[in-house]
């Protein structure tokens, strides 16, 4: 089979991350619209009518959702045979780079976390974050964009509780971390939790939990309760629309889970902003890119 | 609830008649604030009695973070521009409200409790953007002004923009000590009773 030339591979990752940060999906535009429709306090209707016409008015102009494209990163699913043997790290390097030279240029966020020394170029050690998931049988590889601003990344959170601390030791963990966020990470919050494996595990299935389309359902019955019965609560908290009060304090509460340690409960929680940007395509040995809904 | 069209820079008297929940539209000139250097810079020229470049007496200041490129000839293509989380200049507030002579500070998220009794001694308000709306607010910045203490990277520079009716700002922090925001560690416990209750936590 024909090898995929790289540039074809940085097209697919440029289209994307422009469609993660100018496209809201379509699942989070619905449960805004859902939640204006139930909102009683009418500051909160006034923020979340300025969201939704946000939305709308940054598709149609091709512009930023929010000036912050954030620390960018990606899941990538395909199988061993994906007929691309170059380095990923050099072609995704590059999308950020001539993006954020002038072809969509954006803020540069990325900086060494202790010298602060920056590229300028939206790269660093490591960034963009790649995570790369092995699935045979796959004729495409899958991309999929999640920017994580500032904002609401700042607020995430993990910890390994003891086993006993339970369900409940679970939700006050969850709870605590949004409510410390409070008016800050751009509420409504999409609030993504994982639970079990190891720390690094914890921490990415949380990142899974935030991405995961708010109209594709919980497949396990005890964590499609919990994640309901967290909302509800949340939305007790009066936190309310950019913290100013109302209903709608978080959108959806989602959990993924993996095996843990026999003593551990580890518990990590990301947490969204509004928008919750997310872009998925598939790029197809043959070159073509599609991008799906 | 009323609705204000004003210029920069701003009177006290101004300020002193906004209330919560009014709504204001800005025009005249905003000062881009988005690293605490920015603030510690101004405060460390005028511990030295020295004069920043920019005249902050009456000024409205602006949590934000800007995407914009020079162009070729002068000039800027201005991209975006929208709120950071005002929290994180919260230790800096108060003596800025008072050295700077500051009007207004828009931002997103709220600021804590000394820096709404700066704004109550010093007649300041906080006025909100509604966060991450990037397409709406950009169409209301006309240019670049000036460009302040150029770093390495274009994003870190400090700026003055100018604008044109630049709104809807809502105003969450008002300068008789209202904010919507839970300043009140009561309301904070609240809010947390509420949300334990549902999940049947114990209630420290």
């Amino acid at each position: 089979m024909e090898k995929l030339e790289k540039e074809r591979l940085k097209q697919a990752v440029k289209e994307v991350w422009i469609r993660s940060l100018v496209c809201i999906p379509p699942d989070v535009l619905r449960a805004l619209e859902e939640a204006r429709a139930a909102e009683s306090s009418p500051r909160a209707q006034k923020y979340l009518d300025i969201l939704l016409e946000n939305a709308r008015c940054a598709k149609e102009k091709n512009c930023f959702i929010c000036q912050d494209s954030g620390l960018p990163g990606f899941f990538l699913r395909c199988s061993l045979g994906f007929p691309y043997d170059g380095s990923l790290r050099e072609a995704f390097d590059e999308a950020l780079r001539e993006l954020t030279a002038g072809e969509f240029p954006m803020r540069p966020m990325a900086v060494d976390p202790l010298t602060r020394e920056d590229r300028c170029d939206n790269t660093g050690v490591n960034v963009p974050v790649l995570h790369i998931e092995l699935e045979p049988g796959l004729d495409y590889m899958e991309i999929t964009a999640v920017p994580k601003g500032a904002g609401s990344g700042f607020w995430g959170s993990l910890c390994f509780l003891p086993p006993s601390a339970g369900a409940s030791g679970v939700k006050k963990f969850v709870v605590d971390t949004v409510l410390r966020a409070g008016s800050n990470p751009c509420p409504p919050l999409i609030v993504g939790v994982g639970i079990g494996g190891t720390m690094e595990e914890t921490a990415r299935l949380a990142t899974v939990a935030a991405s995961r389309p708010l109209d594709q359902p919980q497949p396990r019955s005890d964590l499609a309760a919990l994640e309901q019965e967290l909302k509800e609560a949340l939305n007790l908290s009066g936190i309310g629309p950019m913290g100013a009060g109302g209903d709608t304090s978080v959108l959806a509460v989602h959990i993924a889970c993996s095996a843990a340690h026999k003593p551990w409960l580890p518990v990590a929680v990301n947490i969204n902003c509004w928008p919750g940007r997310r872009a998925v395509c598939r790029l197809y040995a043959d070159g073509r890119i599609e991008h799906l809904e | 609830m009323a609705q204000y069209h004003l210029n920069t820079p701003l009177t006290g008297e101004e300020i002193a008649a906004l209330r919560l929940d009014d709504i204001v539209y800005l025009s005249g000139d905003l000062y881009v604030m988005m690293y605490p250097a920015h603030f510690t810079r101004i405060m460390d020229m005028k511990r030295r009695g020295e004069a920043p470049p920019m005249d902050l007496q009456g000024a409205a200041i602006y949590h934000t973070g800007t995407v914009f490129r020079r162009l070729e000839g002068g000039g800027y293509d201005f991209r975006g521009i929208g709120a950071t989380t005002s929290s994180k200049f919260n230790e800096y507030t108060p003596a800025f409200i008072q050295a700077a002579g500051i009007r207004a500070i828009i931002g997103k998220g709220g600021m804590d409790q000394p820096s709404l009794e700066a704004m109550r001694k010093w007649g300041c308000v906080y006025l909100a953007v509604a966060g991450g709306c990037s397409a709406l607010y950009t169409e209301k910045v006309e240019t670049i002004v000036q460009e302040y203490w150029p770093q390495k990277s274009w994003a870190d520079n400090m700026l003055r923009l100018r604008v044109r009716d630049y709104g809807p700002l809502f105003v969450s922090m008002d300068a008789h000590g209202g904010s919507l925001y839970s300043v009140d560690p009561l309301q904070e416990s609240k809010r947390r009773e509420a949300v334990y209750a549902r999940l049947g936590l114990p209630i420290p």
